[in-house]
């Protein structure tokens, strides 16, 4: 099927009708590594922490070893709070350890454990109204439902309850995710929080199965939109030499296809797909341009700096 | 007909007839088992169809406070199970020293489809009473569901013993005569009848399970069965296994639309044979008629909920709800396949091609075109499809034929390593031919050969893959004579013997092409129509005694394996050295003793093969080239453990050889269809070699895999059908890239290309 002449004018039309970009949030994020017990997980839950953390955009903090403590988490987040807007977003990952212990979740540092009671509470007081915990350790899973109800919150975990108790291999490869193309299902040289999930979550399974072992972790993700939630770019920010009008005009062809795409269920199939190539079409001769002026043609903006 | 694994255990096919029981859950007739005058009066009433006054007879008898023995056999006998077995109870507790006792409650069990727990009681009456004759013969009847060879070996003693009670005498011949005629041997099961009816004739016994086994007799033997069948209603008119026992031994001589016609004749007489509503039920099944079986079983359920087999196949059918049907062409009359809905996408088009391909070449090979569609069933969960086979989860086989019907494990259901699905379908295609082509008169030696033959000289792998075990059966002399072979699939009379027999059966076809010619197959087929035996079909086809055949078959297996048979000791003596310098990461250990395994028996190719632990050893060494030579050895000598074709691509694309390393992957496909990357890097190769319509199949079969990355396995697809100039197609698939990923820039060039172009 060819486009019509009509729909060539309607990709005009929408590529003459851009927005102006919204205005950028801050992310703040912490990522900190538990105690290991010994040498060699010591040295692997440093190792993950680091390559989270160097992923990370934003205000990015790192806790490892005798520094991550309770007192040094809990203080880090209450310092966010002094200059964190409900725009901004939040990111939380934990590596290491964890526990089930009188009824609560229990994050092995050094000194005394950091519990899910202090986790709530101090995400509770963050003004972001976007937020991601990725906890990474044993037990997790006791965390699930008890902070992801929040609106705005999307809480991702190694295990499935806080019954599973062996220690995890999910750190690992949500570590990766933030640095693989392979994680980057949408194609946009970003990993937001569904992908790293999505790609950390088989990597897991494909070990198990590999090894013919019986799975001892089983990653869950829980809360609204993790897709609309960046946490890593694949390459550096767009060439300043792009125009910004051509950054924007990307920005609403691409809300326009999820809207359209959001709608598909109640259209026709050849209208839908008419329509979508039509937008598509427009979205490739943008892509085209920021492409010739050096910019990312991929990276979509807006979410983050 | 059926394929096998290496391991296969045979399973439990209860038999009711032998249990003691007209019917399941019922008393049947017991053989002077019981004594007491009233009880047996009763039964007498009951044998000679007079249903109501049996049951009022029995009620009278329970109001009258009986002895506990005597209420449990009433209550039996009045279908209150769950209270005969109370009353059982108490009584062996009342007497725990009575051996009948204990016999008659295993009898309970044994109905109720309970054999483990009918066993331990017989056991524990033969412990009680060593010389209790009963229990001796309930414990041949479980031998008997079990398809154990000891069955026959335990009823012997019993045949020539002139000292046990003339009841036991002639259940006893009974019993022999059913499993002779099981294993076809039909002038032992008449002479044994014929001793039975004597003894019968001098009794107060009724005659209507030998009625019943002289009306199957005479359906082996293509005489009519009706005026047995005739003669046992005229004693009873509500026996319902006048009809059902032929029609069990039509069901294990596959001869399946019979079945179900006699099947429906024994629920005519009697509704509430619940045992024949689920055969009928199971049977309609094998011949593609879901919803009618569905209603039979359910039926069978209200009347014996004891039976797993019932409940099994229930399940079953509800399992069959996510199964997707396509019904596709294939010569006049078609192919339906019936697959999985998770699966249904990616293997469609390998089972559609291989069914397609085998059905035409045996058509030719065989003179015999399919007259109805070939259906063809792969379960994802082994247990579904034993349940789908005979009714019981934990069977050892891997497909099972029912005339035009293919059912099988699907490549999901078996570890790659070991379970090569393209050659189980093409073994179990050829069934079809053999079932059909003789109106399902085949003998299961000549159809499992056929079928072994036809995987090793036309099938997906040909050559000859003879399992060890099978080896060094026929090294120590354990091929049976050719007249023997059949019973040895019924009742194997040692450990893995069904196997030997498979490789036996495939060894004599093949031995009779290279002799005689393909031409005597065929014609042993037309004998085998035509109703003879396998004497009369071998001796006329091939112009030679079964005998003389015996002899020059024991000369060719001589002349084809002496070799073999010498080489497996030190064989075994290699591989052992090799594993053990694995283990250690000796590696340069490793290289001499597998090579040397690997010369002793070139067509070891399983997943312990000693070609795999030289090729292992040579990467270690980093000798690519050595290695790749040990993997294109284990390739060409039939090995297709999925790990080592993929290295062995690999190593071929390495060297430049993509032509070869295609093909290499392309045989992956029979062994492991289910994985989307092993189809992508196909998919890669085929556009590289310009092969594009291939490429389209395996990066289809990639996207129905659910791969991680679903952009770029649609992007992938699209440029293959660019390839292949099919560009409306190849838009849409670059639409589904971009409706995943609009940013996905690669996808948007090739859009743009095609919308320009």
């Amino acid at each position: 099927m060819r486009l019509s002449l009509t729909l060539w004018v309607v990709a005009i039309l929408c590529w003459l009708g851009f927005e102006t970009p919204t205005a950028r949030a801050e992310i703040y994020s912490l990522t900190a590594a538990g105690l290991g017990g010994d040498a060699d997980y010591d040295r692997r839950f440093a190792a993950d922490a680091e390559r989270i953390h160097e992923s990370m955009q934003g205000s990015a903090s790192l806790l490892t070893g005798q520094g991550a403590t309770r007192e040094t988490i809990l203080a880090e987040l209450d310092r966010w709070a002094g200059s964190m807007t409900e725009d901004d977003q939040a990111v939380v990952v934990l590596i290491g350890h964890g526990s089930m212990a009188s009824d609560d979740y229990r994050f092995n540092v050094a000194g005394p454990d950091l519990t899910g009671t202090d986790l709530a509470a101090a995400l509770e007081a963050l003004p972001a109204q976007r937020q991601v915990l990725v906890n990474t350790t044993s037990a997790s899973g006791a965390l699930l439902e008890r902070l992801a109800g929040k609106p705005g919150r999307v809480v991702i975990t190694a295990t499935k309850n806080g019954r599973e108790l062996q220690a995890t291999r999910f750190s690992s490869h949500f570590a990766s995710a933030l640095r693989s193309p392979a994680a980057d299902l949408d194609k946009d040289r970003r990993i937001n929080a569904a992908e790293a999930f999505a790609f950390a979550e088989r990597a897991v399974a494909d070990y198990f199965d590999s090894e013919g072992l019986l799975a001892t972790e089983h990653p869950r993700q829980l809360g609204d939109n993790p897709s609309s939630l960046v946490l890593a770019r694949l390459d550096d920010a767009a060439s300043d030499a792009v125009a910004p009008e051509l950054l924007a005009r990307r920005e609403v062809l691409n809300d326009q296809i999820s809207a359209l795409r959001a709608r598909r269920s109640q259209m026709d199939q050849a209208e839908y797909l008419q329509e979508l190539q039509s937008l598509l079409i427009s979205l490739s001769m943008v892509s085209e341009k920021i492409e010739a002026a050096g910019g990312d043609s991929s990276a979509r903006s807006g979410e983050v700096p | 007909m059926s394929r096998l694994t290496p391991h296969a255990a045979w399973v439990a096919v209860p038999l009711l007839l032998l249990a003691g029981a007209a019917s399941a859950t019922q008393r049947g007739i017991h053989y002077g088992e019981i004594d007491d005058p009233g009880l047996v009066a009763c039964d007498q009433q009951l044998w000679e169809g007079q249903l109501q006054r049996a049951r009022a007879c029995y009620r009278q008898l329970l109001g009258k406070a009986p002895a506990t023995a005597l209420r449990a056999e009433l209550a039996w006998a009045l279908g209150e199970i769950k209270a005969a077995n109370r009353w059982f109870r108490q009584a062996v507790q009342e007497n725990p020293e009575s051996a009948p006792l204990r016999t008659r409650w295993g009898w309970l069990f044994a109905v109720t489809h309970q054999a483990a727990e009918a066993q331990a009681l017989f056991d524990e009456a033969l412990t009680l009473d060593p010389n209790y004759v009963y229990a001796k013969l309930g414990l041949a009847s479980v031998m008997a569901g079990g398809f154990s060879g000891a069955a026959s070996e335990a009823l012997e003693p019993l045949l020539t013993d002139a000292n046990i009670p003339t009841g036991a005498a002639i259940r006893a011949s009974l019993m022999k005569a059913w499993l002779a005629l099981e294993e076809g041997h039909l002038d032992e099961a008449e002479t044994l009848l014929d001793r039975a009816d004597g003894m019968l004739r001098s009794s107060t016994w009724p005659r209507l399970e030998l009625l019943a086994l002289r009306a199957a007799h005479a359906a082996l033997g293509d005489e009519p069965v009706q005026p047995w069948v005739d003669e046992a209603l005229a004693q009873n008119e509500f026996f319902g296994d006048a009809w059902a026992v032929p029609a069990y031994f039509m069901v294990i001589t596959r001869r399946y639309e019979q079945a179900g016609q006699w099947y429906e004749a024994a629920l005519a007489v009697q509704p509430d044979l619940w045992s024949a509503r689920l055969e009928l039920g199971t049977n309609l099944l094998r011949l593609d008629r879901p919803v009618e079986a569905r209603r039979q079983i359910e039926a069978a359920y209200t009347g014996d909920p004891y039976n797993a087999k019932t409940v099994n196949t229930l399940r079953l059918l509800d399992t069959l709800d996510g199964f997707e049907i396509r019904t596709l062409t294939m010569g006049e009359k078609g192919m339906k396949l019936r697959l999985h809905s998770e699966e249904a996408a990616v293997l469609t088009p390998y089972v559609a091609d291989l069914t397609r391909r085998s059905v035409a070449l045996f058509s030719e090979r065989y003179q015999y075109t399919p007259s109805q569609p070939v259906v063809v069933e792969m379960y994802p969960d082994h247990e579904d499809f034993a349940v789908r086979t005979v009714g019981l989860p934990g069977v050892g086989i891997l497909g099972a034929t029912f005339g035009y019907v293919v059912a099988m494990d699907s490549p999901a259901a078996r570890s790659p390593d070991d379970f090569h699905w393209g050659t189980t379908l093409w073994h179990e295609i050829a069934h079809i031919f053999t079932l059909r082509a003789t109106d399902h008169r085949v003998t299961r030696w000549f159809s499992e050969g056929i079928s072994v033959f036809e995987e090793w000289r036309t099938g997906p792998v040909p050559g000859r893959q003879i399992p060890l075990v099978a080896l060094n059966a026929m090294a120590e002399g354990k091929l049976l004579p050719l007249a023997q072979l059949d019973a040895s699939f019924i009742r194997p009379s040692y450990p893995q013997q069904v196997i030997v027999s498979y490789m036996q059966a495939g060894l004599t076809c093949d031995f009779i092409e290279q002799e005689f010619g393909f031409a005597p197959l065929v014609e042993i087929l037309a004998q085998y129509k035509a109703g003879a035996g396998t004497r009369k079909a071998v001796e006329t086809a091939l112009g030679i005694t079964l005998e003389q055949f015996d002899e020059r078959f024991a000369a060719f297996i001589d002349s084809e394996f002496s070799e073999t048979f010498a080489a497996l000791t030190e064989f075994e003596q290699q591989r052992g050295d090799a594993v053990g310098a694995a283990r250690e990461q000796r590696w340069a250990d490793v290289v001499e003793p597998a090579q040397r395994a690997a010369t002793l028996l070139p067509a070891y190719v399983d997943a312990d093969s000693p070609y795999l632990m030289l090729a292992r050893a040579q990467r270690e060494l980093e000798e690519p080239a050595a290695e790749l030579s040990a993997l294109q050895a284990f390739f060409d000598a039939g090995g297709r453990v999925p790990a080592a074709l993929d290295r062995l691509a690999e190593l071929l694309k390495d060297q430049g050889n993509v032509a070869a390393a295609a093909d290499v992957l392309d045989e992956s496909n029979w062994v492991a269809p289910l994985d989307w990357d092993r189809h992508s890097r196909l998919g890669e190769l085929w556009l590289e070699l310009g092969k594009a319509d291939a490429a389209v199949r395996e990066y289809r079969a990639a996207l129905a895999l659910n791969p991680h990355d679903r952009a770029d396995a649609h992007l992938k697809l699209a440029r293959s059908l660019n390839s292949a100039g099919r560009t409306d197609e190849a838009r849409l698939e670059v639409l589904s890239a971009l409706e995943l990923a609009p940013n996905f820039r690669e996808a948007q060039k090739l859009l743009m290309s095609l919308i320009e172009s």
